[in-house]
């Protein structure tokens, strides 16, 4: 077998593990074409597979990635495991086990490979030193059936959601878009981000996309998480429980978001965010 | 006329998941739904219908419990249904269930012109049925679709990635992976419901379809989520919320 292969360099910690372990060469894919659809990628990843056989690929969990993964596993007849948040060797079997939420993150799966290669698209990582990686390059076909029109950097709201110390999120609980600007002062008072459960970003357009926090949308990891008028859905919780402190408010005693919450107000937000000013600015 | 295809699982509903004694997770009390973004996808499939004219088949995969799922999803505005339901199609990982679609739709529902499914599933979100179904199928396949439009021979398709928008054209027939943010998905009335059981559904059955290839992953343990935390209550008062201030502060946290 030739070797482990990461697509990314956030991967290299991941895959740095599993060929000491498996005693293989680390290889990085490297992506020539910024931009590339999956498709366009994909024949030359294939050909590669085919001829090199690698043991395992591991891949970031991005829309393009999970997408060339699971068309790379159809083509090569192997498993993909997506969405993985741990990734161990077990000596014994020879094989991997990772692990990966299911439910909306209610549960994690513990899945195991039961024949090589494996494909794995993983969340987390980091970059690391590592002696010796051997290059290997993708290059995209030019002509696909599928065919790039136009592309558009989404719109920012100022620093990335997911570096931030403090995020102050808003659900539900907000009554009209106008009001906030009342979150929008509290965000400045903390030096936060502001981040949203899915309705506000996908149904109301009141927040972009960007700030959308949960399974499907970002995972932050702040010191403080302040949820305001947040039920705590469990598609949600998912994409905060790496907040270091959590703050809920909310009207509902009964509501979820208690339960994963280290500091929980019920009352209303409106009248909440001008006492928490207020206490603010006597500390100062 | 166009033909699409609206691929729906049947899931566990996560809101009635309990946990269990230790790490268990408790699915004693749960009740079954419509996957979350294949509402969207079905309500997509249903729009375009409505807007230029399409027959819509729903295709869904499972065990016996899928076909109450059927109804629901008919009740939502698709024509006519494709169950491929049999008790040994209960808990299939993604790469057996995209091996069940492509024969059901290469056999039974060609031809087609567009395949749309929800971008993951609620209970797995393993994001790889539609990428599958659409490589076993050999036709182009659009992931993150956020908006769509179908020419003559061709879609238009608004793809949102982590950090761009793309808008890309590929060639019919192709498959879409769907967002929830493409649409509102409407709530079927009485009307619907009761419409939903005269509408037809091919049933396929194990013995209809090529034999299962030998599952490559298994899965070793399901465990309950650690995100328990213990919640200290305090006042929306003035006075409550100065201690609120306190607290954070012990922990370091200093606005």
């Amino acid at each position: 077998m030739a070797g482990i292969w990461v697509g990314a360099d956030e991967l290299l910690s991941v895959g740095k593990e599993i060929a000491g372990a498996r005693r293989e060469p680390l290889i990085r894919l490297v992506w020539t074409q910024e931009g590339a659809l999956p498709s366009q990628n994909l024949p030359a990843l294939v050909q590669l597979a085919q001829e090199e056989g690698p043991s395992v690929i591991l891949f970031p969990s991005t829309v393009n990635m999970n997408e060339m993964a699971a068309r790379l596993a159809y083509a090569l007849n192997c498993p993909f495991i997506s969405g993985c948040i741990k990734v161990g060797y077990v000596v014994e079997e020879d094989c991997l086990e990772v692990e990966r939420l299911l439910y909306g993150g209610a549960a994690v799966q513990v899945v195991r490979n039961e024949s090589w290669p494996v494909i794995l698209s993983v969340s987390g990582g980091e970059k690391v030193e590592v002696e010796g990686v051997k290059i290997k390059e993708v290059i995209p076909a030019l002509e696909e059936r599928e065919r790039l029109l136009e592309r558009r950097e989404k719109a920012h709201t100022g620093r990335s959601i997911t570096e931030a110390k403090v995020v102050v999120s808003v659900g539900r609980g907000l009554k009209s878009r106008e009001d906030l600007s009342l979150i929008k002062d509290l965000a400045v008072a903390v030096g936060g981000e502001i981040g949203c459960t899915r309705p506000l970003a996908s149904e109301l357009n009141w927040l972009p996309e960007s700030a959308c926090i949960g399974l499907s949308g970002v995972q932050v990891n702040p010191d403080v998480y302040i949820a305001l008028g947040i039920s705590g859905q469990i598609q949600h919780v998912v994409g905060m429980r790496g907040a270091r402190v959590v703050v809920a408010v909310n009207k509902d005693e009964k509501a979820p978001i208690f339960g994963v919450a280290d500091f929980g107000i019920v009352g209303d937000l409106y009248s909440f965010i001008p006492l928490f000013l207020m206490a603010l600015n006597e500390k100062r | 006329m166009l033909h699409i295809v609206a691929c729906c699982k049947w899931v566990i509903d996560e809101a009635y998941i309990r946990r269990g004694a230790g790490e268990e997770v408790d699915l004693s009390a749960v009740d079954w739904k419509i996957s979350d973004y294949d509402r969207h996808a079905l309500e997509e499939a249903v729009r375009l219908k409505e807007s230029q004219g399409a027959k819509v088949t729903v295709l869904t995969v499972g065990d016996e419990k899928t076909a109450k799922g059927m109804k629901d999803m008919l009740s939502r505005g698709a024509d006519e249904g494709c169950l491929v339901a049999d008790k040994a199609f209960g808990d299939l990982d993604s790469a057996t269930t995209a091996d069940l679609m492509v024969s059901a739709i290469e056999k039974h529902l060609s031809p087609y012109d567009l395949i749309l499914f929800g971008e993951g599933s609620s209970d797995l979100y393993a994001r790889q049925v539609g990428p599958r179904v659409a490589a076993g199928l050999k036709i182009p396949c659009l992931t993150g679709v956020r908006r769509i439009a179908v020419g003559e021979g061709y879609v238009e398709a608004e793809r949102s990635l982590e950090g761009e928008i793309e808008l890309v054209r590929a060639p019919l027939p192709a498959a879409l992976t769907v967002l929830p943010e493409i649409n509102a998905p409407r709530i079927p009335g009485v009307k619907e419901t009761l419409a939903a059981s005269r509408k037809p559904v091919m049933h396929l059955k194990s013995s209809d379809l090529p034999a299962l290839k030998a599952p490559s992953i298994r899965t070793v343990k399901i465990k309950a989520a650690q995100l328990k935390r213990d919640c200290l209550f305090l006042d929306n008062t003035p006075e409550g919320v100065r201690i609120l201030v306190e607290e954070l502060k012990k922990k370091g946290l200093n606005f």
